[in-house]
This record gives C-alpha cells, structure tokens and sequence, in this order.
C-alpha cells in the first residue's frame, strides 16, 4: 500500500517534533512547511504564509519527491497581540500571515487534492477562542475566523471529495493557555500529545469519509456549552 | 414602546443609507443628537436631507478604514455635543460571491481594515468617553455569515465571526464599567445588496431569478425580507435603558431564518 503523504503547517516546534514521531513511520509520509521561522532555523521547508508564490514554490519542492498529497494539518501558534495597542499595521501583518495565510495554504494544496478527487485537510485552532478576553482578542478573533473559514470552505472542496475540518485544541503541553486552570478542565489533566495525534489520523483516515466541516473539542471537557 | 434618548449622542458609522440612515431617523425622532459618518459626502448631504430635525444631525467624511479619519470624527463629536453615550458600528456590508479560487486578497485585507480594524478603532474612542461616566452602549452590527459559514462568504464570513468573538471580548471587559457591548445581526434585509446572492443562487441551482427568490423566502419563517426600520428598531432597543441587562449578546434580526441552536 501507497504511504499517505502529509503536508503540515506551523511554526509550533514542540506540535512539529511530536507530529514527527507519531507520522513519521511506515505508513506515512510528511513534509514539513515551517512557517514563521528563522531560515537557519528551519529543517523542513520555509514558507511564508503571507505569499501565494511563496506557497507555491514550497509546494513545487514538497510534491517534487511524492508527486500527490493526501492531507494537510494547519496550526499556527497563538501569537499575543496587545488590543490596547495602535499599532494596526501589526494587526493586519497578523490576520495577513495567520487568517488569510489560512486560506492560502488551503487554496494552493487543495488544487493538488481536488486533481485526485481526494484529500483531507485539519485547521488547528485555540479552544480559548471560545472564551474571548479582551487582552488577547485579536489573536482569539482570529481564531474564531479560522474556525468560520474552515466551514465555508469545507462547503466548497468537498464537491472535489475534499474533506476540511478543525479542532479546537484544549489545554496541551505545548499549548498552555493557563496553567491555573487545570482543576476546571473535567479530566483533570492537560492533554497527551498523542492524544491529538490520535484524532488527527482519524479525521485523515480512510475511515472518516463523512465529518465535513465539523470542528472537534480537545479539551478533556471544558468547554460545555450546546 | 417608549424609548427616549432625549440628552443622549449617538455616533452611527455607516449612517447614511440602509440600515444606518433608518437607525439614524429613529434615534433622532427619539430625542437624540447624532452623528453620521460616511466615505461619501453625496450620501452624507441626502441622509441630511431626509432626516427630520436634521439641526439634531452631524454628518462627518470619515472612512473608519483610515485612522486619523477615525479620529476627527471623534474629536468633532466631543467638540459639538460634549459627549458619545452610544455607537453604533455598522460597516460598510463585505461581498459574497467569491469561493476559494476567485478571492482577491488585496480586498481580502481590506475588508479585515475597514469592518473588524475599523471597529476596534471606533470603539477605542468611545470607550474612552464613556468611561468618564461610567456609562455607553456600543451595538457592533455583524451579520449572519459570522455564525453561519458559506462558501461564497468567505471575506464577510471570517470577519463576521471575528467580530462576534471581538464583542464578548470587550462585554466581558467593560461590564464592570456600565459600558454594556452587544452584537446585532441583521438576516435578509431589503437594501438592494441581496440581488447579488440571488443570482448566485440561481447559477448554482440553475433556476431563474425569480425561482431563487421563491426558494429563499420560503426558507424564511416570516416568509419576507426585513426592511432597515425593522433593524433599526432592534437596534434602538438595544441601545435604551428598556435593554439594561444585555451585554456580550447577539441579537438575530432575520425573520427565523437561522435555525440552529
């Protein structure tokens, strides 16, 4: 059997390393877009989110070796941005990199997926999205965008037999919004990266033929509303 | 029901057609002093024409895409009536159509700096008022993609959500401080925009025009489209003493055409 080929996004290291250890094994594939990363930093591909071209030509290099993909996982760190601030100049770089970086992304990699009538793509967003404070509304609100995106365009690709969904991720290792709130998270406990990895290679699996559009909480029961 | 705004100034963004002008009219017929803003100061001079006490009126250019725009409204506002006890954001409506492949970036962008940027610099400037006396409403008008995703929305969708997000955020804040922020959002409404979703509609479905319209308004439980008063209304409401209890919320004014829970 063909190893799936998927494509990741993020400039979270700590999701990359785990990523790594959990796909990179015989049934899979991967090629890494590092996304806001210093260029000697980087041991995937660089990629700007901001640049279709950008994109573009990462693809060229990712599909060189593989020819097709088969997925593709969306997560970008959630960046502090002061709501108090002026500076709208950075809050628009911000929602260009990371909303519309988004889109890009999905557009460009999608085009290769809808050729084989088949793919599945998995946005990563912060489930403190749903609990908006003002001290990082922006970066919240834009998760919140993500989130509207993914089902948008999941209306769209899925007549391409391209399947687009999201998690909304709670309280990991790597994800930590606040520490202090572990009691409040019915589990008890933050989540196991493996625990994420298990709901992503189901979503991109052969055997989820049918959640569209849908978002999954990660969060060990936290957020409890209809 | 009675709603007075005698003493009270109200800055409505986009005020000079559609759903602002109708907002306009009614918080003037209701005593208060207003200020409108538009890109257009032709749109701006007829809103002027049409409201009645229009000596109640102060219409200002201002593109609240441009922050120095921003804030000479804000500073002519104070300068005239002394005060801002509400605001009403209500931009310019984002465009439907594009899917996936067709969306122009540089108006992507755009549109993030016109409606969502665009709010937050409006509201910076009235929160700074109002808490002087501890005391504002802010009514953020959003729309209906921001609750339910489409595949031609996907300007309008991602911003509207955003902006609901924005909402709570800033409800949660200044609770405390009697500043009280909710979210309307206005479903089909008769402002001449909607003809452009209804040819989509019927391209998709291949259907006519008119085909397109039947099948919509029968997914409307009022079986109509609403008009600007009937939102404007909503909107005065949420902005009265009547709606003291009412922050972080939005409100659907849409005939109950969005069905989910």
């Amino acid at each position: 059997m063909d190893k799936k080929h998927i494509v990741i996004a993020t400039d979270n290291v700590f999701f990359k390393n785990h990523f790594r250890d959990f796909f990179d094994q015989d049934n899979y594939e991967v090629s890494y877009f590092d996304l806001n990363v210093e260029a000697n930093l980087t041991d995937g591909i660089l990629v700007d989110s901001k640049s279709t071209a950008n994109i573009q030509n990462a693809i060229k290099q990712a599909f060189l070796q593989r020819g097709t993909v088969d997925a593709f996982v969306n997560y970008s760190n959630f960046i502090h941005l002061d709501y108090f601030s002026n500076n709208y100049e950075a809050l628009m770089e911000y929602w260009d990199y990371k909303v519309l970086g988004c889109l890009r992304l999905i557009r460009e990699i999608a085009e290769n997926m809808k050729s084989n009538n088949n793919g599945s793509i998995v946005n990563i967003i912060n489930l403190q999205s749903r609990f908006p404070k003002l001290d990082d509304a922006i970066a919240l609100s834009a998760d919140m965008a993500i989130l509207n995106l993914t089902k948008g365009v999941a209306a769209d690709l899925i007549d391409y037999g391209v399947k687009c969904n999201s998690i909304s991720l709670g309280d990991f290792e790597f994800n930590k919004f606040n520490e202090n709130e572990k009691e409040l998270i019915p589990a008890k406990r933050l989540g196991q990266p493996i625990e994420l990895m298990n709901v992503i290679k189901f979503i991109l699996s052969d055997e989820n033929q049918y959640l569209v559009g849908e978002n999954i909480n990660l969060d060990g029961g936290y957020s409890r509303q209809l | 029901m009675h709603i007075n705004f005698s003493d009270q100034v109200a800055v409505i963004t986009g005020g000079s057609k559609g759903i602002g002008l109708a907002t306009a009219k009614q918080f003037v017929q209701s005593g208060a002093k207003v200020v409108i803003c538009s890109r257009s100061q032709n749109n701006l001079d007829n809103a002027v024409n049409e409201i009645e006490l229009s000596q109640n009126v102060l219409a200002i250019q201002c593109d609240i895409g441009i922050s120095s725009d921003v804030d000479n409204l804000f500073e002519k506002t104070l300068a005239t009536f002394g005060k801002i006890d509400i605001l009403i954001n209500n931009a310019a409506p984002t465009s439907w159509g594009p899917l996936i492949n067709e969306v122009d970036e540089a108006a992507w962008l755009e549109a993030v700096n016109a409606k969502f940027i665009g709010y937050i610099r409006c509201t910076k400037l009235a929160v700074e008022d109002m808490l002087l006396r501890k005391s504002g409403r802010i009514i953020n008008i959003v729309g209906m993609g921001g609750r339910g995703p489409n595949k031609r929305y996907l300007t309008g969708g991602p911003i509207n959500a955003a902006v609901l997000s924005l909402t709570k955020s800033l409800a949660n804040n200044y609770g405390p401080d009697g500043i009280l922020i909710t979210a309307l959002s206005p479903g089909p409404i008769d402002t001449g925009h909607h003809e452009n979703i209804l040819n989509w509609m019927a391209e998709e479905s291949g259907i006519s025009f008119s085909e397109a319209m039947e099948n919509f308004i029968n997914g409307i439980p009022l079986r109509r489209y609403g008009n600007p008063d009937e939102v404007a209304s909503a909107i005065a409401f949420l902005a009265s003493d009547k709606a003291s209890y009412i922050t972080g919320s939005e409100i659907l004014v849409d005939g109950g055409r969005f069905r989910r829970l």
